[in-house]
């Protein structure tokens, strides 16, 4: 029953998390009239040093996650789990550690950093605000990192314009190491930076993690980049996980009708190679009222009758390799995913 | 990738060089006032050929020195206690200077802080500081600036704090605008993510990228403080004489427009020039630091 990723031991502990966005309506009196469940009951956890790669469309609540485990928006049902401590009652100097311990990168190195600081002022900024290191010391770590993602110590009193895309996707990526966090999570680390570029950031994120042991939470609709860095992987479709395994299980052996249309529209490595293709049609329906069976149910090329109405849970189908979906009958009950 | 480029072109060309081609496009003429009434407001004591307050009686209403009748020591005339025009003009400079800087530097503070607080914090408080803003815009200013100018001691203070006062609203509606943008940019989300106070992620992450926006208006502000001051300087309630200032001259003047128009004229030319002059220094530095004007 248990899996192989929760016997190991545990950094981040993702609950049966919900985030439900309200939809207000009216002028004066803002009634809410639906909710938008941009996260809709999620539940995974990430073992120290250890990547989990999180995939899906545009919209699918990636990114409302990582909010919600960087405490920039209020969980609506769940709870998060940071080394065995809930993360949402955290207070003083308890959450500045929490803090401490979770460093982020974003997409869009030109937005992450401000024009109008300098490199020192930017990657010291983590340590300044989450821990009471003096100002010498903080000079000093800031040459530290900055050495650690490849760049040279002496541009420390630079402005971000005066570097490159890759320049500052490294310097994003030394301010979320400043702190020593534990955790980065990484928001499409990769996404906006040309291929060449690209293929250098993974190799320093891989290396860094293999250097300083921190967990990573990848979060990429680039399957080439979470399948090369994560060792697990989760699929989200409509705010929830459809499919959850090791990263070669399921990238081998993907078993969600829509982690094999994701996939299949994935480019391949050999476009010579015959491959099974799968097409879906239709939009992903909207958040605000998903439908009340599977949630892929309308756009899934295997539809059966039991999914216009049941909702499948994540179980395990086969050997640590959980699925949504209805195909695949399961011995375990609902919800098995919840032990950790 | 496409869009990436277009990005990182708009962002380099944020860079400022200072250079001949920064100053390539700066208005010669009106740059060269203002650099004239800087320094006759700092060397006035030298420039000026007599004390503003001093006159004699004999020698009032001399015309121009080019007129039938001027005299050379003299050169813009006399007006009705036989003071100098000229040199009053030179010492009015100060008063003009003082006022608009110190009026906008309140000015700008005020709004600034109530502009960062509106567009950070959002929601009641933007609703109440946006309403003041829109009875302060609404408030004929002039007829205000009367009523206290009058209730309190009249002098340069009380101008300077009654003008400062009176037009933070633009200050302040302008720097909302911007927050709200700046406060959407990823480096901001980080900062919270960290933990930054409010006031940490106001003064050091947006601040700085709205600055910009602060100088622009202020240079351009500037002539309409001199224009605010002038007027209640006209209406008797500005600078106290005999100290000169170049709205109460114009003032002094107007009752003996028809005997001797040199004495409301050469003032108020003077207002004139220098308005206009900072209103082209506003809009040359405004093109100056918006990225997306200065490649032209």
């Amino acid at each position: 029953m248990m899996t192989a990723v929760t016997t190991e031991p545990v950094l981040l502990d993702v609950r049966h998390v919900r985030k439900y966005f309200p939809v207000n309506k009216g002028v004066l009196l803002r009634k809410p009239v639906g909710w938008i469940k941009a996260v809709d009951d999620v539940a995974f956890t990430i073992a120290p040093g250890q990547t989990f790669g999180l995939v899906g469309e545009s919209g699918c609540g990636k990114s409302t996650l990582a909010k919600l485990i960087l405490l920039l928006e209020p969980l609506t049902e769940g709870d998060i789990m940071f080394d065995e401590r809930s993360v949402t009652g955290l207070r003083g100097d308890a959450l500045k550690n929490y803090r401490a311990s979770v460093g982020a990168v974003f997409q869009d190195p030109f937005s992450s950093l401000s024009p109008r600081m300098r490199v020192k002022e930017i990657v010291g900024d983590p340590l300044a605000v989450t821990t009471d290191t003096p100002r010498s010391q903080i000079e000093a770590r800031v040459s530290e990192v900055l050495e650690q993602v490849g760049l040279n110590p002496s541009t420390a009193s630079n402005y971000p314009h005066e570097f490159s895309g890759g320049q500052r996707q490294r310097i994003a990526i030394a301010r979320a190491l400043s702190a020593s966090p534990r955790l980065v999570i990484l928001d499409e680390p990769v996404s906006a930076l040309d291929a060449s570029i690209r293929a250098q950031i993974i190799n320093l994120l891989k290396s860094l993690q293999q250097e300083l042991g921190v967990s990573y939470l990848l979060i990429a609709h680039d399957l080439g980049t979470v399948r090369f860095l994560s060792d697990v992987v989760g699929v989200m479709y409509l705010g929830q996980l459809v499919e959850k395994s090791t990263s070669r299980e399921v990238f081998t052996n993907p078993l969600h009708p829509y982690t094999r249309a994701l996939l299949s529209a994935a480019l391949p490595v050999r476009p010579d190679v015959q491959r099974e293709e799968v097409v879906i049609s239709g939009e992903v329906p909207s958040p605000l009222d998903p439908p009340s069976g599977c949630r892929f149910y309308a756009r899934c090329p295997a539809a059966m009758a039991i999914c216009e109405n049941v909702q499948p849970l994540l179980a395990e189908a086969e050997d640590g390799h959980e699925v949504a979906c209805h195909l695949y009958p399961t011995s375990s009950p609902a919800g098995a995913n919840a032990t950790p | 990738m496409a869009e990436s480029g277009v990005t990182t072109r708009l962002v380099r060309g944020r860079r400022l060089r200072w250079s001949w081609r920064t100053f390539r496009r700066l208005p010669l003429l009106p740059g060269l006032i203002l650099a004239l009434v800087v320094i006759c407001a700092l060397f006035a004591r030298w420039m000026a050929p007599e004390a503003p307050t001093f006159g004699k009686l004999s020698d009032a209403f001399i015309p121009p020195a080019w007129i039938e009748g001027g005299s050379s020591a003299h050169l813009l005339g006399t007006d009705s206690l036989g003071r100098d025009v000229y040199s009053r003009i030179i010492y009015g400079a100060r008063v003009s200077l003082v006022v608009s800087i110190f009026a906008i530097f309140i000015a700008g503070s005020i709004g600034t802080v109530m502009g960062l607080a509106s567009g950070y914090f959002g929601g009641r408080l933007d609703g109440l500081i946006m309403r003041l803003v829109d009875i302060a815009l609404a408030l004929p200013t002039i007829l205000i600036a009367l009523v206290l100018v009058a209730v309190l001691q009249p002098g340069i203070v009380t101008v300077i704090v009654v003008i400062g006062c009176l037009s933070w609203a633009n200050y302040a509606r302008q720097i909302r605008g911007e927050v709200l943008t700046v406060k959407e940019r990823d480096f901001v989300v980080l900062a919270r993510s960290i933990g930054s106070s409010p006031a940490r992620i106001m003064s050091r992450h947006i601040l700085p990228n709205v600055f910009n926006t602060i100088i622009v208006l202020a240079t351009l502000q500037v002539g309409s403080v001199i224009l605010l001051e002038a007027t209640l300087s006209f209406l008797g309630l500005g600078v106290p004489p005999p100290e000169p200032s170049w709205g109460q001259m114009v003032a002094e003047g107007r009752a003996f427009i028809v005997v001797a128009w040199w004495m409301a004229l050469f003032p108020g030319l003077a207002i004139m020039f220098t308005v206009l002059s900072m209103n082209l220094m506003g809009d040359w530095l405004r093109d100056l630091l918006d990225p997306r004007l200065r490649q032209l």
